[in-house]
């Protein structure tokens, strides 16, 4: 008995010392890509192309070179174990990013983004799941999009597929056109941010409401300027705070959907969906915003974070690159795309449109 | 350790990441 209480915390030191050397080539790997990327920014600069139109920031080119070398040469299976924490080290930014921030400025700035997530994220959800309708679409598949194409491409995907009962094929093709949509939308959205002229606050909220991928937003926030990149970090915090609430609306009209088709229809707990979806780090990111107003970090321990903050983006995003396969994307189709780039685009038109009236 | 591995994924995910949030900002504190 006593050897086994003993070889117990010895059994898990041994798997988590396997799991951080199996992780090492992958991780080197991503630092690799991140370093060229930060590298070949500022030489892109020289050049009038993408100092004036083409502006490519190291997140953009972090991303790109990490999909380049993946679809191209490929990445070995040795680099496989380092490349899953793309997703810790976006949030772990994100966390950071509450430095940036006072009490103050959050109201400021996340008062408005909030009427605006809001009204675009439930009116996005609630018009995909009418326009699936009427093209006859099968409810689960209309339930992913409109939570992929409402909150997140990737997490509200997969947390509305369990309570909708979406196939896979559901679920992938959503993911696609999302991420399909963001990566175009990492080019074209500086593009417009540059011809309509817009604010770094402006941008931000662009950004912010057009694409709907966490990485994705952020990339092209710091693509554009880095008070863009926060702002637009503001909007992807309430973006993802709403998460349990629309994939909660989307739960209970895809059940009303099937009953009134005579499908059998699971009991859905309320309290506990919102419970379970409710992004908690997001608790760790107001915490550090309290500990700023506090005047806890002096300006040099601001600066610092900052540094910090913009290689766990960095990091994150080449991860995202390095495991980004162009192939699976294939799975939305030519129809699936044109429909979805169709809705995609829309809401980007009417997102630039809202920010341009209502942010002059 | 046990209550660690009694969450979710996602939860486990949130607990490091505002963890690794919360070093960084010690880390920049002494570094600055």
């Amino acid at each position: 008995m006593s050897q086994n209480v003993i070889s117990q915390p010895l059994e898990a030191q041994q798997s988590f010392a396997r799991a951080v050397v199996e992780s090492l080539p992958g991780l080197l790997l991503v630092c690799a890509v991140a370093l060229v990327a930060s590298f070949v920014a500022p030489k892109l600069e020289a050049y009038p192309l993408f100092k004036t139109y083409l502006s490519l920031k190291d997140f953009i080119l972090a991303i790109i070179f990490g999909i380049i070398i993946r679809n191209t040469v490929g990445v070995p299976a040795v680099f496989q174990p380092g490349l899953r924490y793309s997703t810790i080290m976006t949030k772990t930014g994100i966390v950071i990013m509450g430095s940036s921030y006072s009490l103050a400025g959050l109201v400021s700035v996340g008062a408005q983004a909030l009427v605006f997530i809001a009204v675009f994220l439930f009116g996005t959800a609630l018009v995909m799941m009418w326009l699936c309708r009427k093209v006859g679409m099968s409810t689960p598949l209309a339930a992913c999009l409109a939570a992929g194409m409402s909150v997140c491409g990737v997490s509200a995907t997969i947390a509305i597929a369990p309570a909708v009962k979406a196939k896979n094929e559901d679920m992938a093709y959503s993911i696609a056109v999302v991420l399909m949509f963001g990566l175009l939308a990492l080019i074209a959205f500086p593009l417009i941010g540059k011809m309509f002229n817009l604010t770094p606050e402006q941008f931000g909220a662009f950004a912010g409401v057009g694409i709907v991928n966490s990485a994705q937003v952020l990339a092209a926030g710091f693509g554009f300027s880095q008070e863009a990149g926060i702002v637009a970090g503001i909007y992807n915090i309430g973006r993802v705070v709403f998460l349990p609430f629309v994939v909660l609306m989307l739960a209970i009209m895809a059940a009303a959907q099937e009953a009134e088709q005579g499908n059998e229809v699971a009991k859905i707990n309320k309290w506990q969906m919102i419970r379970d979806k409710f992004p908690l780090f997001v608790l760790g990111f107001l915490a550090i915003v309290c500990l700023n107003t506090a005047g806890v970090l002096s300006k040099p321990e601001v600066k610092m974070a900052k540094h910090f903050m913009e290689w766990a983006f960095l990091l994150g995003f080449a991860s995202i690159g390095l495991t980004t396969r162009l192939s699976d994307l294939r799975a939305a189709g030519l129809n699936g795309f044109l429909f979805g780039f169709g809705v995609a685009g829309l809401k980007a038109a009417l997102a630039l449109a809202a920010v341009l009236i209502f942010m002059s | 350790m046990s209550f660690f591995k009694s969450l979710s994924k996602s939860r486990r995910q949130d607990a490091i990441v505002v963890f690794l949030g919360f070093a960084v900002i010690t880390l920049a504190k002494f570094l600055a």
